[in-house]
């Protein structure tokens, strides 16, 4: 029985109700339902995440009320268990750009076994996002993508080497023919 | 079906600058290995990974496969590079679903964590096993007519 605004907001930054703090059960009586209307009045759920979600975000939780953690406003399996849907369970700390600095670190490897500055170049650029997500604090690997930052330079190093070899390979030799066809006692 | 929200459109446009770039990157790409086909022996260089290491790298046969691919050969572009023949329509995918979600302004697409390591995994998985004599014919680049 979830009515619209059971909804979780998006974890936003800023937004009040993305993780807010809800009043304790205790203070909840109907008459200091949050001066946002409930559309279905007579609901006089003490708790869960109808009380002061999303569609009152101005309104806030009532000042008088002890502020209250959002675990234990599950006292019972809600509408939303912990840890259902993409966000992370309920008291965690919230990490959702974790993922950037493996990606790093794995181009940066795979750029070190072979896929040169292919996959170098990326990882580069894609550790730098990395960074600065830790530092805004939405990641917390910032060693990995430090790690895969350099794997990717180094990758990236690795290609140029390749590529100046190549070119030696193969003008090498032309050039060297070229400069003793004049000396050859054959004729060209 | 693919809504932009509540956003103006220059903020749109500013949204998929990048995810369009990537694709006018990779269709000029694809123009290019259409016209100049790599099984033209030469026609785009030698392989580093061959001729300085003697073994395949993943991305050996990943033009010719590429180039099959746009031409519609799907036979040719398996015995190219099979895992690039696997993992070039996932990209595109991949691409499709990033650039809708941009334009849409929502959160940027994340991966679980256990997709960085498989294809970590697998690469080098494929990588070993494509230079091993027995799969060679199965995993190898085609040898070049």
């Amino acid at each position: 029985m979830s009515q619209p605004h059971d909804r979780r907001p998006a974890p936003v930054y800023g937004q009040e109700g993305a993780y807010a703090t809800y009043p304790a059960p205790a203070d909840q009586q109907p008459a200091e339902q949050p001066p946002a209307a409930q559309p279905a009045a007579g609901h006089d759920q003490p708790t869960g995440p109808s009380s002061t979600a999303g569609p009152s975000p101005a309104a806030g939780p009532s000042p008088t009320a002890a502020p209250y953690p959002i675990a234990a406003a599950y006292p019972t399996a809600g509408p939303y268990p912990p840890g259902v849907g993409p966000y992370p369970p309920v008291g965690a700390p919230y990490r959702p750009r974790n993922d950037l600095a493996v990606w790093s670190l794995v181009l940066g490897l795979l750029g070190v076994l072979g896929c040169v500055f292919f996959t170098g170049v990326p990882a580069v650029v894609i550790g730098g996002r990395a960074r600065r997500a830790a530092a805004a604090g939405e990641a917390d690997n910032d060693g990995l993508a430090i790690a895969g930052i350099v794997l990717g330079w180094v990758a990236t190093g690795l290609g140029v080497v390749v590529v100046a070899l190549m070119f030696l390979i193969v003008l090498l030799p032309v050039v060297a023919v070229g400069l003793t066809v004049p000396f050859l006692d054959v004729a060209p | 079906m693919l809504s932009t929200g509540t956003a103006p459109p220059s903020q749109v446009l500013r949204r998929g600058a990048v995810p369009f770039a990537v694709a006018a990157v990779a269709a000029a790409g694809a123009a290019v290995l259409v016209v100049r086909s790599p099984y033209t022996p030469l026609s785009y260089g030698l392989c580093p990974s061959v001729l300085l290491l003697g073994v395949s790298c993943p991305g050996c046969g990943g033009l010719r496969a590429t180039h099959d691919l746009l031409t519609g050969d799907l036979a040719g572009a398996w015995l190219a590079n099979p895992l690039w023949t696997l993992t070039a329509p996932l990209l595109v995918a991949v691409w499709g679903v990033w650039t809708a979600r941009r334009l849409r302004g929502g959160p940027p697409l994340t991966t679980p964590s256990w997709v960085p390591w498989t294809v970590l995994v697998v690469v080098v998985a494929f990588t070993v096993l494509r230079n091993v004599p027995a799969l060679v014919p199965y995993l190898g680049p085609a040898p070049l007519p």
